[in-house]
């Protein structure tokens, strides 16, 4: 075969052959709940491309300019350059509006494969030892996402992004003592400075893409290294994979993926607006746009602030704000708590093990409702940062709906868990017998008044 | 051979997919043509109300003045009195009318509001109940009792003031009717209702009156070429989707993309690695201590 062949080549030159042979025939396990990751990879992927297209025009200054391109109703008016940059990218640039959309679509889906994948593998086991340390570079890998995605949707000085800039500016300084530090270090004096786009641009283009290039590569080094984990199942064992080599299945599937995930980001792209900023209008401070809500992945923390109690403290002469509690307490231990989660398992189960066979979500059942319940929470404050538009297609006061959600939030997360708990005892126990049931080999049975057949346990042999 | 055939039906769904991306709207919104000031499809040609008596009055009032205040008692004491009151002073279901002459009952009028159908609830905007003619005699009835009247605005659309128009829109009224004029919650209870069925005179006439929660704004805010203007706006919004870059969702914004990078974008992709995923060779082992 061709690539074979090329190996051959290169070995002869280089004298690598014994890496990529191995690499080709390196063994991956089948199933689909491990192509996740993948997506998430393609999905970053798409977002470098299509992302170095539409920074070919991105202007990253604030200045007032006037606007003289094809958009009829802000033909005149002065608008940041920055704006100004991102609506001849929309209207003149070619092919400018579905780049520009596909660039944007595939964030939300690159973030919205890393939440499954994490999914699948807090479900499964798979950050157990071993793989606690890859755990951590995932979650910091999701941390990096939302801040792509944020830095990055605040950019076309927009109305709406700027409201969300706003927002984050004020929550950057309820951090008592050095909040107000970090706010003007970061945006360079009182909001809004002229800087902010620049910043925001730099860090956006330069900076957190280069933290995701190399914490990805760690992460994608460590599977390699540490090989994937698989299911239990005849003939694997805590040292094997069963499955097929890189070349050609899973080569030729991943590639696949690539292909489709661009399909997809560019059937997204095409028909569906995304962040329409011609709507917004450029940001003035005085003025908010309506509905306001940002991207998927921050809307839980646009819900935590909208629920968040009013509650300021005093302390040491210090106002603490309010946004403090939702706005930064609360992520932080979002994710701290992620973060620790292996290690507390560890702890709680005393299993101190290496595990390279993964579990099914319902033979751990307090894990699984954890998980469940922690999405939930997650989900209830997503949905809440949405509540004036739930408020206006259902015909409700938007104060009841938060006071509704305020509610939800307490219940909903331990209700859905328990459910999640009790549904995953009831499966581990059918699976056991069934399990139970396979292995045995000889065995009395006994006619029943149904018709049917009694196992008589105690005198079966087990295989 | 089967994995051949998976691996090139991904990649043809992939091709397709970018060929039809291609065709989109948003890949043509650099061709497209852009947007202009469309004429004024409403039904009701604001151009043509002379003094805010609108033409079929006009024709209509042939028969003696006395006869339309008469049209309009009646029409006052069937329909409105039980919530208004026969002083329009108001009752319990009701508000005092004393500050609605003018404007305020064409304006409730003419968009149906009135009489109110469900108690209890925030008026709709539907089709109008009574005919041209009935509503203004209704209107000079109430006019002459009560103690305010703002005249009905004379609202002419002009394309030249398109920009003027939008800018105004952003500083007033964005907030509460939303960026595409698509009505948004207002709080209290209150729906800023969508603009898309309001006709220029109605703009001009909910601006100075102020239904509900909405501001009064007076002459010195808005002046009557700025109410010009913000009808001109309205009303293009109203007839010109803007969708250079697909469905706009109704402009809910980032919530509604939520769904569909969800629904659409991760739910095919996941369909995708579903169907791909578990078909393959499935048999060799690879030993940890192979590498
Ligand atoms: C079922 C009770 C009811 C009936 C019948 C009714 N109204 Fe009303 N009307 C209301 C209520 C309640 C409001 C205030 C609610 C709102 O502004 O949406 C109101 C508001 C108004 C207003 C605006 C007053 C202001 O200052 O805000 C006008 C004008 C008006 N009605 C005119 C009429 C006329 C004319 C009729 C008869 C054709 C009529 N209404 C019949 C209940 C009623
Ligand atoms: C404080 C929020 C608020 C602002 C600001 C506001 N409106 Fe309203 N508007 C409302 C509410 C609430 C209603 C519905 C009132 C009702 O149904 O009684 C409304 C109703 C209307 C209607 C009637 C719609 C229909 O089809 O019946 C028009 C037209 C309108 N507004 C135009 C405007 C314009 C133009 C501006 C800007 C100059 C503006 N509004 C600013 C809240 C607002």
């Amino acid at each position: 075969m061709i690539v074979r062949r090329l190996v051959g080549a290169l070995d002869e030159r280089i004298g690598s052959s014994s890496f990529l042979k191995k690499a080709l025939d390196k063994v991956f396990p089948d199933h689909w709940a491990f192509m996740l990751g993948e997506i998430c990879v393609y999905g970053f992927v798409v977002l470098l491309l299509t992302g170095t297209y539409v920074a070919f025009f991105f202007n990253d200054s604030d200045h007032a300019t006037i606007y003289r391109g094809v958009y009829a109703p802000l033909s005149g008016r002065s608008v940041p350059a920055s704006y100004a940059s991102v609506l001849y990218l929309s209207f003149e640039a070619p092919l400018g509006l579905l780049i520009r959309q596909m660039h944007h679509w595939s964030a939300l889906v690159f973030i919205g494969a890393i939440v499954l994948h994490m999914s699948r593998v807090f479900f499964t086991g798979a950050f157990r030892k071993p793989r606690d340390l890859n755990w951590t570079f995932g979650v910091l890998l999701l941390l990096l996402g939302i801040g792509a995605g944020f830095t990055g949707y605040s950019l076309p000085g927009d109305l709406l992004s700027g409201v969300g800039l706003r927002i984050a500016y004020s929550v950057a300084q309820s951090i008592p003592f050095v909040g107000t530090w970090l706010a003007f270090g970061f945006f360079g004096g009182p909001f809004p400075t002229h800087e902010m786009t620049q910043r925001l641009f730099i860090t956006h283009v330069w900076l957190v893409p280069l933290l995701i290039i190399t914490v990805m590569s760690l992460h994608l080094g460590l599977v390699w290294r540490q090989h994937h984990t698989q299911f239990a199942g005849p003939g694997r064992t805590e040292r094997n994979v069963v499955g097929s080599t890189l070349w050609p299945y899973y080569a030729m599937k991943s590639i696949g993926l690539f292909a489709a995930t661009i399909g997809v980001v560019a059937l997204l792209g095409g028909f569906f607006t995304i962040n329409p900023i011609w709507m917004y209008g450029p940001y003035d401070p005085w003025k908010v746009a309506s509905p306001a809500q940002p991207d998927w992945y921050v809307a839980w923390l646009d819900g935590s602030l909208r629920l968040g109690p009013a509650l300021a403290v005093r302390l040491f002469g210090h106002t603490i704000s309010p946004l403090f509690w939702s706005g930064v307490v609360l992520p932080g231990a979002l994710f701290g708590g992620m973060l620790a989660w292996p290690f507390l398992e560890r702890k709680i189960t005393g299993d101190r093990d290496a595990h390279n066979i993964v579990t099914m979500p319902y033979e751990t059942p307090w894990r699984l409702g954890l998980g469940v319940a922690v999405i939930t929470f997650a989900t209830v404050l997503g949905f809440a940062g949405s509540d004036d538009i739930q408020a206006k297609l259902l015909h409700v006061e938007v104060e009841k709906a938060m006071y509704a959600y305020r509610i939800a939030l307490i219940i909903a997360p331990p209700v859905f868990g328990l459910i999640a708990v009790a549904i995953g005892f009831d499966l581990r126990a059918r699976f056991e017998t069934l399990a139970g049931k396979r292995q045995i080999r000889r065995a009395s049975l006994t006619r029943n008044a149904d018709g049917g057949f009694d196992i008589d346990h105690k005198k079966a042999t087990p295989s | 051979m089967r994995r051949r055939a998976i691996g090139f039906s991904v990649f043809t769904f992939a091709f397709v997919m970018c060929v039809v991306a291609t065709t989109s709207p948003a890949a043509r919104a650099d061709s497209a043509e852009q947007p202009r000031v469309p004429s004024h499809r409403a039904p009701d040609t604001a151009g043509l109300y002379v003094d805010g008596i609108p033409p079929s009055v006009r024709t209509h009032g042939t028969g003696s003045r006395a006869a339309h205040l008469d049209e309009g008692t009646v029409l006052y004491d069937v329909h409105c009195t039980s919530c208004h009151g026969a002083d329009l002073r108001g009752t319990k279901s009701g508000p005092s009318l004393m500050g609605s002459g003018g404007v305020g009952v064409d304006f409730y009028m003419t968009t149906g509001r009135m009489p109110l159908a469900i108690p209890g609830t925030q008026a709709n905007h539907m089709s109008p109940h009574f005919d041209t003619g009935q509503i203004a005699a209704l209107d000079r009835y109430v006019g002459a009792r009560a103690t305010r009247s703002i005249p009905i605005p004379h609202v002419v659309l002009d394309e030249g003031r398109l920009q003027a128009g939008r800018s105004l829109f952003e500083s007033n009224c964005e907030a509460c009717h939303g960026v595409g004029a698509q009505g948004a919650t207002a709080g209290g209870g209150w729906t800023a209702l969508p603009l898309w069925n309001a006709t220029p005179t109605q703009i001009g006439e909910a601006i100075r009156f102020g239904p509900g929660v909405m501001p009064r704004f007076t002459q010195a805010q808005l002046s009557p070429t700025d109410i010009d203007a913000l009808a001109t706006y309205v009303r293009y919004l109203a007839t010109t989707p803007q969708t250079y870059g697909g469905t706009v969702m109704d402009y809910l914004g980032p919530p509604a993309e939520g769904f569909v990078a969800a629904f659409a974008g991760i739910g095919m992709l996941f369909w995708i690695v579903y169907f791909t995923g578990t078909k393959a060779d499935g048999r060799r082992i690879g030993a940890y201590e192979d590498d």
